[in-house]
């Protein structure tokens, strides 16, 4: 098994906080992987370490099986990266941003031209070449940002959350991109809090929490380790305790929550949950409505583990 | 690469507006309005000539005399500082009044200056009185406290005069001490270079900003991205210090006529502008604003002191604590100019440009190194 990136016991301290602690991972060559965590998780540490932007206090970073380091450049012309913000010249074109970018790696003029032609094609800015980036929509920026970070056509492509901010069309334009790059061949790195786009596009993700590993897996994977499998939530008028009691006894719920009218009942498994339920409140001739059955999120994956929402 | 970084960063700097504004069209502007508010200090009547001094002998003094004729002595019949006429008092103050004389000056044991038609011829007169004021009453409190330092104090006397006479004009006459705020424009719109210069050094310090870190990541050395910027920037500096420069000759002020040695000196001075500007935009510590605001309060205060907003500054410095004179980039490019147009040789022009240059080397290698060991982004 081929490996883009090794992280190996990292440790980094910014003074008494600790920011990542024994942190370890392992991409394989030609996956998306994420790095799924709440704000101050440790994720933009992480990738900051690995391309070298920090020094950390203890452990091992490898990309393509070569040790990382600053002067690294032979691993640096094969990596790409594209930050949550923005990361342009105000004075220069969007086509001399990317060309800029790109020839910090590819010296061949022509080479250049056309890897530039090629990165304005994909993030659809062919009739913006000549615009300055001030005059570009938010979305129209991201899409620039994105160019620059990957004109060069990296091996592996980091992305630190850059749909931060941006409207759910162009949020969408970036996940395409992110998935058509990939097939090109690029491994890719992808950090962000939201777990829907996580859970959209990754092959493995890690779940991470005050600068450690929680949790490693394919989306089915990391929902397989915990025991909610399935919650229904329905609105009831005035249940008893007894009526509680019974649903509670019903095969695979685990627990029940109650807030009159509001009924949450959580699943360990099982099968046609909905209609078990549906069948007592009938047989009980109680008054129900707005039933809703959800699959487990990484969400509540990470709910689970921690005690807490990935959101907070 | 080297190419590559410096085309666009010349591209850049050519676009950014404030740079411009800042570095071609204030220093452009403000010699404009101060050539306009010193306009007639360019008429004939104000340009240096030799000064008609009647001196009034109330008691002879041998040393004074000896004085006035070394400064009254032209070396091959050139333009001499004084034309000295003894009288009586009566015929002394009418001829000042009359405009005979620009000034009158009362030997005695002391000497004290009488009426003047002019301010600027006044300075001139009262500045050599009072010069030999002082050192008389130097050697009084030396042959006190210590007679054996008399010949060293004498010795620097003796230079002192033979200084009003050798430092005579070299160009056009161009002595006015107007000129000498034109010089500190010209300085301040070298050192003006220093806000291009933060805004690109923070483009290029990792923990300043997101491109600062994509720069960092990036198969080009930072140091590589670092020099080709510094020449870009110095190249459309050292333009804008030429325009500036035949602008203000081109509207009339008096600047010398040696115009092209004054080309090294504003290319050492747009070296240390860029070198200071590099310097305070790589400090990680620091925000945009509190960059901004040292890069203005440093730039101005040393023009300041170059005698930018008033005259005598530089002189205060200049004997009290003469180090700072040589260490501010703004009194070297000034003091260049200065020694480029009133003295014959060239000892102080290329002492000046080589502080320059070491200034500008110092910043340099300072930024490298903060540059270099900046590797702290934030959680």
């Amino acid at each position: 098994m081929k490996y883009a990136v090794e992280v190996n016991n990292l440790v980094k301290r910014y003074k008494e906080l600790l920011a990542l602690d024994h942190f370890s991972l392992a991409i394989k060559e030609g996956e998306i992987f994420g790095l799924l965590g709440p704000n101050g998780s440790g994720k933009t540490t992480t990738i900051n370490c690995i391309l070298s932007l920090l020094n950390f206090d203890k452990g091992e970073i490898r990309v393509f099986g070569e040790e990382m380091s600053p002067s690294a450049y032979d691993i640096k012309k094969n990596i790409g990266v594209v930050f949550q913000n923005v990361a342009v010249f105000d004075e220069l074109t969007v086509y001399e941003n990317i060309d800029y970018f790109c020839g910090l790696y590819i010296s061949d003029k022509k080479l250049r031209r056309e890897y530039v032609e090629d990165a304005v094609r994909f993030v659809g800015l062919e009739d913006y070449r000549k615009f300055h980036p001030k005059k570009l929509s938010g979305g129209l920026l991201r899409r620039l940002n994105i160019a620059c970070g990957i004109a060069h056509k990296p091996k592996l492509i980091f992305f630190d959350e850059p749909t931060v901010a941006v409207d759910p069309q162009s949020r969408n334009r970036i996940l395409e991109g992110i998935q058509e790059l990939n097939r090109a061949g690029a491994t890719i790195v992808y950090t962000s809090h939201y777990m829907e786009e996580v859970e959209q596009i990754c092959d493995r993700i890690l779940i991470m929490d005050k600068g450690r590993s929680i949790a490693i897996g394919t989306n089915e994977e990391l929902k397989q380790m915990i025991k909610n499998k399935e919650k229904i939530t329905l609105e009831v008028p005035s249940l008893t305790k007894d009526n509680l009691a019974e649903i509670h006894q019903i095969k695979h719920v685990y627990d029940v929550e109650y807030d009159d009218p509001f009924l949450a009942i959580t699943f360990d498994g099982g099968t046609n949950n909905v209609v078990h339920i549906v069948n007592y409140l009938e047989e009980r001739r109680l008054v129900f409505s707005g039933v809703h059955s959800q699959l487990p999120t990484l969400n509540d994956v990470f709910l689970e583990i921690t005690g807490k929402e990935l959101r907070d | 690469m080297f190419i590559h970084n410096f085309k666009y960063a010349f591209k850049q700097m050519i676009r950014n507006k404030a740079a411009i504004i800042w570095t071609l069209i204030f220093p452009l502007a403000l010699g404009s309005i101060m050539f306009l508010a010193f306009g007639n200090i360019y008429d004939s009547d104000h340009v240096f000539h030799t000064l008609n001094v009647a001196v009034v002998r109330d008691e002879e003094n041998i040393y004074f005399e000896y004085l006035l004729d070394e400064l009254s002595t032209g070396d091959d019949g050139s333009e001499t500082l004084l034309n000295v006429e003894f009288l009586d008092r009566e015929n002394a103050e009418k001829g000042t009044v009359n405009g005979d004389y620009d000034a009158v000056i009362y030997e005695g044991r002391e000497i004290t200056l009488g009426v003047t038609k002019s301010d600027i011829q006044q300075e001139i007169v009262r500045s050599i009185v009072e010069q030999y004021n002082k050192t008389v009453s130097m050697i009084g409190d030396v042959a006190k406290s210590n007679p054996a330092g008399i010949p060293a104090v004498i010795s620097t006397l003796s230079d002192s005069v033979r200084g009003y006479a050798s430092q005579e004009t070299t160009t056009d006459g161009n002595t006015d001490m107007y000129t000498n705020y034109f010089y500190a424009i010209i300085a301040m719109s070298c050192l003006f270079g220093a806000y291009a210069a933060c805004d690109f050094s923070e483009k290029l310090a990792l923990a300043a900003s997101e491109l600062g870190k994509r720069r960092s990541i990036a198969r080009c050395s930072k140091g590589l991205q670092a020099v080709s910027s510094f020449f870009a920037m110095w190249i459309v500096q050292l333009a804008v210090e030429i325009i500036t420069i035949f602008y203000l000759k081109a509207i009339g002020v008096n600047l010398g006529d040696k115009i092209l040695h004054m080309i090294p000196v504003v290319a050492a001075g747009a070296a240390v502008g860029i070198a200071l500007g590099t310097l305070i935009g790589s400090v990680p510590v620091l925000s945009q604003g509190q960059k901004a605001g040292i890069t203005t309060s440093v730039s101005l205060g040393l023009c300041v002191m170059a005698d930018l907003c008033a005259e005598g500054i530089k002189d205060m410095v200049e004997h009290t604590v003469p180090i700072l004179n040589r260490i501010n980039p703004a009194v070297l490019i000034s003091d260049s100019f200065y020694a480029l147009n009133v003295f014959d040789t060239y000892e102080r022009y290329f002492r000046n440009l080589i502080l320059l240059t070491v200034i500008a080397v110092v910043f340099l290698a300072v930024s490298y190194i903060i540059l270099r060991r900046d590797r702290g982004a934030s959680i």
